[in-house]
């Protein structure tokens, strides 16, 4: 992936023309900036911007914030605004010049959407000159052969890199200090830097991998326990993004409270509990949900922090499917303005709506669609003629679950039933035993041929004196080898 | 004494014998008298003999079916010699020699004959040319079916014989005269060379548990079977059953030309018939059916590569997609006319209608023609819906386990409700799969015999295990055989369009 | 078995008779030899020379012998075997052909009227009549088992009955219905047919399972 960027280990641009390579190769890398934007949200959120704002720290605050200002009609101004302030406070331009575009579109006449290009100016010189600075005082280092030294040294530059966004080269930067790392606690801190780059590149294997090699590293036992709440979240983050949604579900379960307010500038305990619950509620079944998620001490803590997750599984654990669905619906625009939840939404809304579905049917032999409606789909019992007519998107959606074998039933349109799939066990059995007898002896015919067709060719093409020549005295018939009889048993 | 009384004398001799069924005696008496056959029909002037047309009238095809059979032969060489003609006018249907042949094949004595293979393989062969000149091909058919089944009632071992009746039952379209030999499933070929059987050394008359014992190239009843008329015996057969829209057997027959033991190149035999399993798997299962697991994996990705065609066919009926099998339908109409699959191909399109049936059945229990029609339609993205007398002639035919219930008036009101068989009738069910199970049942139990059997040939047989090892089994598959006409079955079309003339 | 020289006398009698339809297959199939060869023309001396009528009544039975059967691809299979001179001229093979059409396409309306309507021979009235109840019992058979409800005029339409006269409820064709025990419902005008099941194979239950895979446990 390194090399089809730009060079960004280069020293950091001087002019405005080289400022957007800069930004293309950084959007490139962050990954979600497009994906982003083209998802909009007019629904106002249940929370406040400036304390929901306060609970990050370090540079997820402008990268929430600017995802919430493109996202959200509602909040585009305020939360832009905010990012701006946000960019000027740190050294990178790059966000800088972003956020103002964004305000720019989102609201041309403020104040704050046009460019402060002597700011821009003055940040890129400086940036420039501390660039060349730390470069110079790690060549010093390089030459004095101090260890110690040029690990700290690519640290600075590392961090130098990471606040002025410049992400590939922090990370090349952090991963030059590996050699000179002398103590474990030196490579648990490049690790969790590492993690930190890779996070925010949405470099999710790499995630996992640094996870893998702090929880393995020859740290001592007690502050490898302390790494696990921060590793957990890094990990659990990773596979979710990888919609590996149960394994996501289990690593945040297994999160310790002891994480409370240390990861701040990732995540806060609340995020924990969300993602946890969601991702569990679209993997798990009623059971699992709640010995593992309900029952589990620790993780009561985070579900504390969100109660309505907490009410939405315990209602799935109660098979008040409607409430849970709705409690979900509620939050939705929050959950769409969440920087990890985002591109996450509608799959693990789906697949909880399927898994309710599922588990409605589970009693019932059969089940009238207009009662599944009113679940499923109340707001189309109301408003249309036919709310479950063929057309409905409530039965075309069943249709799909139904052909995708998701669900094991069929539809009578004519009673309006949903009916399950009852299997006539004797006849089903009778049909295997029939289906399988024929194609068994299908191939024993096939076998039998074949085995003539090869005996009558070899009969036909040797005479007798050398048969006696080529006689293999330990080879009994049937040992051979040969295909004609030899697999009979698997088959049956 | 003429050579008429003296023949009759010999005859007697052997008919008296045959009161007192001992076989080694009864073996040495037929062999003395074959002797003294040739000896006679050797030794004299046998022109009178050879005109004589009332000559056989002395002779019983029943009793002395050896002196008849001989004599026969004689009065065609005769006649032949006279006329000029390898098929005189005599020996075509109707005519004074046919009659007597026709005659012979249908009372000769089944024992006697194999002393004299060659020639009763020689007159069922006459008699097909003849019938095949007239050309009125059908006129064999019966006559060498009843003759093979006299001869062996297992019909267990192929030979040349089956081959012709094949081949004779597709050129005149009579399908069903075929069967009762068809139906008898093969459980060998013969032996090509008499090592273990010198016809000289065995008793012949005797009860054999097989009747590869006597039916093969050394006793003549058989001529040499190479591999391409193993093959090409199972791709007529097949085709024969396709023609009666019997898809279970047309595909076990094309599985078995697959799966045939080969040896570098591919035989275009494999091929056509490989093209034609794909389609009956369609008809048959509704799906796209693999070769048989037993096929040799370079056969089957050569086959594969050319009928590409019809794999694209099978792929798109599988899809459901109705427009994409019509694209495929009409991008490979020169592909299905050369190789005289097109009737083959428009009942795939037929049948691609019950198919999309079966797939509404898993998803609706019940639901009005309507919407069924909007539903096809939906998912077709064209406005092709199924009409309900299409449905009704589907249900009524069989092909499709459902029920029909009219509403007062419209049509479209009309609900259709799927059902299974064993729902509807379980009696009546049990009792088909009971049958069905108990003939699967019997064929398993016979071909476990011929297995048993076929493991003890095996062990006679050193070759064999020397071949397998060397995994040189079969090296006969000639280069030769890479002709698309397949001398000979290129004028086989079984017209499975059935109504296309007539609609 | 010896049978009696192909003649038109014989298969008058043979479409006559009451013999089994598998039987009298069986006795038309030995004679389709016979008639390729008058056929030809130089049949044998009792046939004499090509014999148009002869065929044509031959191969009409034999057609019908066929249906009778239910060898529907096979009788499509003899008609074309049937000699080229008369398939195309003979009036009673042509019906033939306009009969077996209607057959393929499931058009009842057209088989009844095929079977009721085109001058068949004389002769062969016994077998066509025969084909006709054979044909209507089969569709009764295949419509009770088929629609759970169904209405008049259709169901008079697969039975060859009157159509217009059902549109109008005749009580005389309704009650050719609950005669076979379906039910009438006035109100609704509509026929409640009673599934008529024939076992397709006559055979006692057994372990046919049990017993198969007792035999692939011992030998597999």
């Amino acid at each position: 992936m390194d090399t089809t960027l730009p060079d960004a280990s280069a020293p950091a641009p001087t002019n405005s023309s080289n400022l957007f390579s800069s930004n293309a190769a950084l959007a490139g890398a962050t990954g979600t900036e497009d994906g982003a934007s083209k998802i909009k949200v007019t629904e106002p959120p249940k929370f406040e911007l400036e304390s929901y704002i306060a609970n990050y720290k370090g540079r997820t605050r402008f990268n929430r914030l600017y995802l919430i200002g493109i996202t959200s009609t509602v909040l585009a101004t305020d939360a832009l605004k905010l990012a701006i302030a946000e960019a000027q406070s740190g050294k990178d331009v790059g966000r800088y010049d972003r956020s103002v575009r964004a305000l720019a579109e989102a609201s041309p006449s403020e104040k704050e959407a046009s460019l402060d290009s002597v700011w821009v100016q003055d940040i890129q010189r400086s940036v420039r000159a501390q660039t060349d600075r730390l470069e110079g005082e790690l060549r010093g280092y390089k030459n004095n052969l101090i260890k110690e030294s040029i690990r700290m040294g690519n640290e600075d530059l590392g961090n130098h890199y990471y606040e002025t966004g410049d992400l590939i080269a922090a990370s090349k930067a952090y991963s030059r200090m590996r050699d000179y790392c002398t103590t474990p606690n030196h490579v648990a801190s490049m690790l969790f830097k590492l993690i930190s780059v890779s996070m925010e590149r949405n470099d999710w294997l790499g995630v996992q991998s640094y996870v893998h090699r702090l929880r393995n590293s020859s740290s001592k036992p007690e502050d490898l326990v302390k790494y696990l709440p921060k590793t957990g979240v890094a990990l659990g983050l990773a596979q979710m993004h990888q919609r590996s949604y149960l394994e996501a579900a289990n690593t945040f379960l297994s999160i310790d409270v002891s994480l409370g307010e240390t990861y701040q500038d990732v995540i806060n305990p609340n995020d924990v509990a969300v993602y946890g619950g969601l991702c569990a509620l679209a993997s798990m079944d009623r059971n699992e949900l709640q010995q593992r998620v309900l029952d589990n001490n620790s993780f009561r803590n985070f579900l504390e922090l969100e109660p309505h997750i907490r009410r939405a599984i315990t209602f799935f654990c109660n098979s008040k499917f409607r409430l849970c669905l709705d409690i979900l619906e509620a939050y939705r625009t929050d959950y769409l303005l969440d920087i990890h939840l985002q591109p996450h939404v509608s799959d693990l809304y789906t697949r909880i709506r399927t898994k309710s579905i599922q588990q409605y049917l589970v009693p019932f032999s059969n089940v009238t669609l207009e009662s599944m409606a009113t679940i499923f789909a109340p707001g189309v019992v109301g408003g249309q003629a036919q709310p479950i007519g063929l057309k409905s998107p409530f039965v075309q959606e069943l249709i799909q679950l139904i052909k995708d074998d998701v669900l094991q039933a069929r539809i009578d349109l004519e009673k309006g039933l949903l009916v399950s799939n009852q299997a006539n066990l004797r006849a089903d059995v009778q049909e295997q035993a029939l289906e399988s007898l024929k194609s068994f002896n299908q191939e024993v015919h096939w076998r039998l041929l074949r085995s003539s067709v090869i005996n009558s060719q070899s009969q036909g093409s040797s005479t007798a004196a050398d048969r006696r020549q080529r006689r293999a005295p330990d080879a009994g018939p049937g040992m051979s080898g040969d295909d004609a009889f030899a697999s009979f048993g698997s088959t049956a | 004494m003429s050579i008429t009384d003296d023949l009759m004398v010999a005859s007697a001799s052997l008919c008296k014998t045959t009161g007192l069924p001992n076989n080694k005696d009864y073996n040495h008496q037929i062999r003395n008298h074959i002797t003294a056959l040739r000896n006679l029909l050797s030794n004299k002037d046998l022109d009178s003999v050879a005109r004589d047309d009332t000559l056989l009238n002395n002779f019983d095809p029943s009793q002395d079916s050896i002196t008849y059979l001989f004599l026969l032969h004689l009065q065609i060489r005769a006649h032949r010699e006279a006329s000029g003609h390898d098929l005189p006018t005599d020996l075509l249907p109707s005519g004074k020699l046919w009659l007597k042949s026709e005659y012979f094949l249908r009372k000769f004595d089944p024992i006697q004959v194999r002393y004299a293979g060659h020639e009763w393989r020689q007159l069922v062969e006459l008699v097909v040319q003849a019938a095949q000149a007239s050309p009125r091909p059908f006129l064999a058919v019966a006559l060498v079916r009843d003759a093979m089944l006299r001869l062996d009632p297992s019909c267990a071992v192929l030979t040349s014989t089956h081959l012709l009746l094949t081949h004779l039952s597709l050129c005149s379209k009579a399908y069903t005269c075929a069967l009762p030999v068809l139906e008898r499933q093969i459980s060998h070929v013969p032996i090509s060379t008499g090592r273990h059987f010198s016809p000289s050394l065995q008793i012949l008359c005797a009860e054999h548990e097989s009747s590869l014992n006597f039916l093969n190239e050394a006793t003549g009843l058989s001529s040499k079977l190479l591999d391409r008329d193993y093959l090409r015996y199972f791709l007529y057969g097949g085709m024969i059953y396709l023609a009666l829209k019997r898809w279970e057997k047309a595909s076990h027959f094309f599985g078995t030309v697959i799966s045939m033991p080969t040896v570098g190149s591919v035989s275009m035999i494999m091929v056509e018939a490989y093209k034609k399993w794909i389609m009956v798997g369609l008809l048959e299962k509704g799906k796209l059916c693999p070769p048989p697991n037993i096929t040799a994996p370079h056969v089957v990705k050569s086959i594969q590569s050319i009928a590409k065609p019809y794999f694209n066919l099978a792929q798109a009926f599988e899809s459901g997609d109705k427009n994409r099998l019509e694209a495929e339908v009409d991008a490979g109409q020169d592909v299905w006319r050369v190789d005289n699959n097109i009737g083959l191909v428009s009942q795939v399109l037929d049948e691609f209608a019950r198919h999309s049936l079966m797939k509404t059945k898993k998803v609706f229990a019940a639901l009005t023609v309507g919407e069924l029609s909007a539903q096809t339609s939906l998912s077709n993205g064209k406005d092709d819906g199924i009409t309900e007398s299409k449905i009704s002639s589907l249900i009524m035919s069989g092909a499709i386990d459902a029920t029909l219930v009219h509403s007062q008036v419209c049509s479209n009101d009309s609900i259709l409700r799927f059902t299974t068989a064993s729902s509807t009738s379980p009696q009546c069910h049990e009792i088909e799969m009971q049958a069905q199970l108990q003939i699967q049942g019997r064929l398993l139990e016979s071909l476990f015999g011929n297995m048993e059997e076929g493991n003890l040939r095996l062990g006679l047989s050193d070759e064999f295990i020397d071949n397998s090892i060397r995994g040189q089994p079969w090296a006969g598959a000639g280069a030769g055989e890479i002709n698309p006409s397949l001398s000979g079955t290129a004028d086989l079309e079984v017209e499975e369009d059935i109504m296309g003339d007539l609609a | 078995m010896e049978l009696p020289p192909l003649s038109i006398e014989q298969l008058s009698k043979l479409a006559a008779s009451n013999v089994f339809p598998s039987q009298l297959y069986g006795i038309l199939s030995e004679y389709e030899t016979d008639a390729r060869l008058v056929a030809a023309g130089s049949g044998s001396p009792e046939t004499g020379s090509a014999d148009p009528e002869l065929l044509s009544l031959f191969y009409a039975t034999f057609f019908f012998a066929h249906l009778l059967t239910k060898q529907i691809p096979e009788a499509r299979a003899l008609t074309e075997r049937m000699p080229a001179s008369i398939r195309h001229q003979d009036p009673s093979l042509q019906n033939c052909l306009t009969l077996l059409r209607a057959i393929w396409q499931t058009e009842h309306a057209q088989v009844y009227q095929a079977l009721r309507n085109l001058p068949w021979p004389e002769s062969l009235q016994p077998l066509v009549r025969r084909y006709e109840c054979f044909f209507q019992d089969q569709t009764l058979i295949a419509v009770s088992t088929s629609y759970e409800a169904i209405r008049l005029p259709t169901a008079a339409m697969y039975l060859g009955l009157d159509t217009a006269a059902a549109e109008q409820a005749d009580p005389t064709i309704v009650q050719k219905f609950t005669d076979c025990g379906w039910k009438w419902d006035s109100e609704t005008k509509l026929l409640h047919p009673v599934p008529i099941i024939v076992p397709s194979v006559e055979s006692q239950p057994s372990n046919g399972i049990r017993d198969a895979m007792a035999m692939l446990g011992n030998r597999g």
